[in-house]
């Protein structure tokens, strides 16, 4: 007879075969994940990370369940049974939503994020991409460790094996919209920041829950204004372009940490100045004129100038700050209106692909034939990515 | 709507995923320092014990400087971290009004008491009985107050990410 179903004297014996099943089912999820791995997780690392978990909460538990019997008062030994459930049960909803949420991501999202990190020479950063509703980046370790709280050895585990190990939300407009890839670099900038520069919290700190506070606020937008510096640098116009076409249609939510529209364009626009990007810049800041309210001025962060300039050092240390090439544009323009794979630089693609696209588009007026050639040609653009991944990970054929 | 924070903005899903695992992770401290109350009372060991008994004082110390801090700003507090900002919801209920005093000055008694307790235990003398009641009632209500304050987030969390 299952425990659950007898008396209430014998409470200690249902919370010990409760929480044992508990258990049972991460090691379910444990086998589930090897056997099946996590698409996206080329190098196992997140297999490893989870089952990791799995294993030691397995070797953990018992003496959380002998405090449960040893302790006298039933109003803590349900409690604690409870917080234990929920603990284990968000951790198990929080493997199968990756395990089944990566399963919307395509493979060339996680190529695209490797090619970019690969330039940028930070190969170790890790990151897991989820569909959400709208872009922003969580550092799934940290997310465990809360989980974990009530088991000691865990959250020194996590910290001990992958201190950082990133989710990134994207919208599935995005994800089915290559030509806004581009966007994920804006991410990439406050991984970057939050796991290896830490220029930002050398003088505003970063808040746990932002206030209004001005202190806080200088923090957010510093941010953001240094995540969008390293986009633009390493991505070059495309970045600006697609930001400021998201921006207006309000495809994506852009929550009040962020500063105003305005603010960031006209930042973006002084840095293409910088890049020799004179036109794209003229243009952008024609386009961002709109004034919009602001909790803070971009002049009030009194430490940008210091902390951009240290980013672009970091930036220019990989030597990966996009720069024109108009021969090789050309070039790439040149396969792409032949519907023809490009593989060579994936920002080079990216910056000509827009182009491209008007340019194909005007052959018809039909607007069904349009659909169909702007959905070729994100295929395009998708196999181009694939392309170039493979051909830099693997030797060259007739090299 | 909350007017000391910025929680009035539209709440991006980072934030929301981020925001559940904090509130299990506050939660999860409260429980180890109920266990560590219930251990006392059993006069049961447990190799966990010293973090549950520091995890209770952290609580505690927090939760003290954080009620101080709103009793003297009033409508101008700014959170600072999350616990702050849990308590600022309670007190409030979420509206734009005036932390509610009583529930204020009972909380801080409580985590006076509860300080009090657990500093007894980390140096291993024997807390005051009444003080351990009134210890365990402020972290059992905190608890149930998280519990109801964050319902309507808990289900956006679970309707915003969704496996399967």
């Amino acid at each position: 007879m299952d425990p659950s179903f007898r008396g209430e004297s014998n409470l200690d014996q249902i919370i010990v075969s409760r929480i044992r099943a508990a258990v049972a089912n991460l090691a379910n999820a444990k086998e589930q994940i090897e056997k099946e791995g996590i698409k996206g997780d080329t190098d196992d690392s997140l297999k490893r990370f989870l089952v990791g978990i799995i294993e030691k909460v397995d070797a953990q538990i018992e003496p959380i369940v002998q405090e449960i019997q040893e302790i006298t008062r039933d109003d803590i030994k349900r409690e604690r049974s409870d917080r234990v459930h929920r603990n284990l049960e968000g951790f198990l909803y929080d493997v199968d939503l990756i395990r089944t949420a990566t399963l919307q991501i395509p493979i060339e999202l996680y190529y695209f994020t490797k090619d970019a990190l690969c330039h940028l020479r930070h190969e170790e950063i890790k990151v897991v991409f989820i569909p959400g509703a709208s872009l922003g980046t969580t550092n799934l370790s940290d997310n465990l460790k809360n989980l974990f709280e009530f088991l000691e050895g865990i959250p020194s585990y996590i910290d001990s094996v992958f201190p950082f190990y990133w989710i990134i939300l994207v919208p599935p407009s995005l994800i089915r919209t290559p030509l806004n890839w581009p966007l994920i670099a804006h991410e990439i900038g406050h991984i970057l920041e939050r796991q290896s520069w830490n220029l930002v919290s050398e003088y505003y700190g970063y808040p746990i829950v932002p206030s209004l506070a001005p202190a806080d606020m200088k923090s957010c937008y510093a941010q953001e204004f240094q995540a969008d510096f390293v986009a633009l640098s390493y991505f070059g116009p495309i970045f600006a372009r697609r930001l400021f076409a998201i921006y207006d249609t309000g495809e994506f939510a852009i929550s009040l940490t962020h500063p105003p529209r305005r603010e960031r364009f006209d930042a973006i626009a002084d840095k293409l100045q910088e890049m020799g990007f004179s036109s794209e810049a003229t243009v952008l800041k024609e386009l961002s004129s709109r004034e919009e309210p602001s909790l803070i001025v971009r002049s009030s962060v009194e430490h940008l100038n210091e902390i951009l300039t240290e980013t672009a050092r970091m930036l220019n240390e990989s030597s990966c700050v996009y720069s024109q090439h108009h021969v090789r544009e050309g070039k790439a323009k040149s396969r792409l209106d032949r519907f023809t794979p490009y593989t060579d630089d994936l920002r080079i693609l990216l910056n000509v692909a827009e182009g491209a696209l008007k340019d194909i588009l005007q052959s018809t007026s039909d607007p069904a034939e349009k659909r169909e050639l702007e959905r070729d040609f994100d295929y395009l653009l998708v196999d181009s990515i694939r392309l170039t991944y493979i051909k830099q990970i693997s030797q060259p054929a007739f090299s | 709507m909350q007017i000391y924070g910025i929680s009035e903005r539209q709440t991006n899903p980072a934030e929301l995923f981020e925001d559940f695992h904090r509130r299990m992770g506050l939660r999860n401290k409260i429980s180890n320092a109920l266990m560590a109350i219930a251990l006392f009372e059993a006069k049961a060991g447990s190799r966990n014990l010293a973090k549950y008994i520091a995890d209770g004082l952290s609580i505690s110390g927090d939760c003290i400087s954080i009620l101080d801090e709103i009793a003297r700003s009033d409508l101008s507090y700014q959170y600072r971290g999350y616990t702050s900002k849990v308590l600022v919801d309670i007190l409030t209920n979420r509206q734009k009004q005036h932390p509610d005093r009583r529930k204020l000055q009972a909380y801080r008694e409580g985590f006076l008491a509860a300080q009090d307790v657990f500093e007894s235990m980390q140096e291993k003398r024997e807390p005051d009985r009444a003080m351990v009641k009134i210890a365990d009632k402020v972290m059992q209500e905190i608890d149930k107050e998280i519990e109801s304050t964050y319902t309507s987030e808990e289900n956006l969390y679970r309707g915003s990410f969704v496996p399967g």
